[in-house]
C-alpha cells in the first residue's frame, strides 16, 4: 500500500493548515493511500523525535508540507527541518513526490509565490519529483475550523483536494484547476469592507482582552 | 541613517565588514547582530502581541534588544545565506517574531491589503550570500526580499546576490548600488 506523510507546518495543532492535512488525509485514504499527519514543532521536542519524524520521509511516497505562510514566506520551524532533512541522507523511494499547500490570512494568493518557489527548490533537492504546490488565500477566516463544517466553502476545498489527490496516485502533476478551484476571488472593491470587518474583529477581541489602545509602542526608547 | 543587520549566517561572513566599512563610510550608525550565536525563541503565533499584550512580545529572550534596535532603524538589513530561495532558518526565525512590530489591523495600499507597522515604515535591504550569482535559488531570493518589502510598506528597497566569483571591487559596488536604491 502506498503511504503518504502530511507535515503540518504550523506552530498551532489545530488550526486552518492542521484541517487542511485532515481533508486531504480523507482523501488519500478513500483512494486507498495511507496517510499519516505529522506536526513539524514536535520534531523540537528531542533529537529522538527529529530523527523520527525524518525516518518518516523515507516510507513516504507522498510527502506533503501544508504550511502557513509568515511574514511573506515559510515558518521558522518548517524552514528549519528542511535545512536539517537536506544534511541528513534520506533515502527516497522510487517515484516519491513531494507537494505543498501554502495558506494565508492575505486574499492573494500570490503572496504565496515564494513559498512555492522554495518547496520546488527543496523537492530537488531531496531528490523528489515535484508535483506541485497550491495556494489558498483569505485563510483567516477559516479560523480552524474543520472543512466539512464550513458548508459550501469547505465542499469547494475538499473537491480540490480530492482532483489533487487523483493526480497525484496517477503519477501526475497536480493540474491547475486544482488551484482555480481553490483561488477565493475577492474583487479588490471588497478590499476595504474586508479589511473593515477585520479591524472590527480585532478590535472586538482587543476590548475582550481588557486592550484599549493597539497602537503603542513599548520598544521606542 | 540608522541601519540594523540581522545576519542569519552559521559563521562570521567577511562581506559583513565590508558592508560596515561602506555604511560607515555613509556616516550611518549602524548595529549589527550575529543571530546563531543569541537566544532566539521561535514565535508561537499566539497572537498576544497583537491583541493581548499589543506590540510586546511574550516571549522573553535577545530578541528585545533587537526590537528596540529595529523600532528606532531608518534601515532593516536582512544579510543571509539563500537557503532553498530565501531566508536560513536562522534568519527567519528572528524575523517571524517582527510581527510585533505590525498591528493587528488591515489597510488597502493598492491591490494589496497589508499590516500598518507599529513604527514607521523602514527600508528594507537583502543582502544574500549563495554560490552562484544567478539562478532559481537567486530568482526566488530576489522575490521575497520585494514581498518583504511591500508588506512592510518599505519606501525603499534594494537586493542583492554576492557569490565567491565576484571581486572586491565589484562588491563594493554593488553594496554602494544598493545603499544609493535605499536612500532615494
Amino acid at each position: 500500500m502506498r503511504k503518504m506523510i502530511l507535515l503540518n507546518g504550523s506552530s498551532r495543532r489545530e488550526k486552518t493548515s492542521f484541517r487542511f492535512a485532515q481533508a486531504i488525509q480523507k482523501e488519500a485514504e478513500m483512494s486507498g493511500v495511507e496517510t499519516e499527519i505529522a506536526h513539524i514543532i514536535d520534531a523540537f521536542e528531542s533529537p529522538e523525535q527529529l530523527d523520527k519524524m525524518i525516518g518518516k520521509l523515507e516510507e513516504a511516497d507522498y510527502l506533503g508540507l501544508v504550511t502557513p505562510l509568515y511574514v511573506d514566506y515559510l515558518p521558522y520551524p518548517v524552514l528549519w527541518f528542511m535545512e536539517e532533512s537536506i544534511k541528513r541522507e534520506i533515502k527516497v523511494k522510487p517515484g516519491a513526490k513531494f507537494f505543498v499547500i501554502a495558506q494565508c490570512g492575505f486574499p492573494d494568493v500570490r503572496l504565496l509565490d515564494p513559498i512555492l518557489g522554495a518547496c520546488e527548490i527543496f523537492a530537488k533537492k531531496m531528490k523528489r519529483e515535484w508535483a506541485g504546490g497550491i495556494g489558498y488565500g483569505g485563510g483567516a477566516i477559516l479560523d480552524g475550523i474543520p472543512m466539512v463544517e464550513l458548508g459550501k466553502k469547505g465542499e469547494v476545498i475538499i473537491q480540490a483536494f480530492s482532483m489533487m489527490v487523483e493526480d497525484l496516485i496517477n503519477d501526475q502533476k497536480i493540474r491547475e484547476d486544482v488551484q482555480r478551484e481553490m483561488t477565493v476571488r475577492i474583487p479588490q472593491l471588497l478590499y476595504r469592507p474586508l479589511a473593515f470587518y477585520l479591524n472590527h474583529r480585532s478590535k472586538q477581541i482587543a476590548r475582550a482582552n481588557g486592550v484599549h489602545n493597539l497602537w503603542i509602542q513599548p520598544y521606542k526608547d | 541613517m540608522r541601519a540594523v543587520i540581522l545576519d542569519g549566517h552559521p559563521e562570521k561572513n567577511h562581506l559583513e565588514e565590508i558592508l560596515l566599512e561602506e555604511l560607515v563610510d555613509q556616516n550611518w550608525k549602524v548595529e549589527s547582530f550575529f543571530l546563531s550565536e543569541m537566544q532566539i525563541l521561535p514565535c508561537r503565533s499566539c497572537g498576544s502581541c497583537g491583541t493581548k499584550t499589543p506590540g510586546t512580545c511574550i516571549l522573553k529572550d535577545e530578541m528585545e534588544p533587537i526590537f528596540h534596535a529595529l523600532a528606532e532603524c531608518d534601515v532593516m538589513i536582512f544579510f543571509t545565506p539563500i537557503q532553498f530561495g530565501g531566508y536560513s532558518a536562522t534568519l527567519k526565525k528572528a524575523v517571524d517574531r517582527l510581527m510585533t512590530m505590525c498591528l493587528p489591523l488591515y489597510r488597502v495600499k493598492g491591490d494589496h491589503l497589508l499590516h500598518p507597522t507599529r513604527y514607521g515604515n523602514k527600508r528594507l535591504m537583502g543582502m544574500g550570500t549563495y554560490e552562484h550569482c544567478d539562478g532559481e535559488e537567486v530568482v526566488n531570493f530576489n522575490l521575497l526580499v520585494e514581498r518583504n518589502a511591500l508588506n512592510m510598506s518599505s519606501p525603499t528597497f534594494s537586493h542583492r546576490v554576492f557569490c565567491p566569483k565576484l571581486e572586491s571591487h565589484t562588491v563594493r559596488t554593488m553594496l554602494q548600488e544598493m545603499v544609493k536604491e535605499v536612500t532615494g
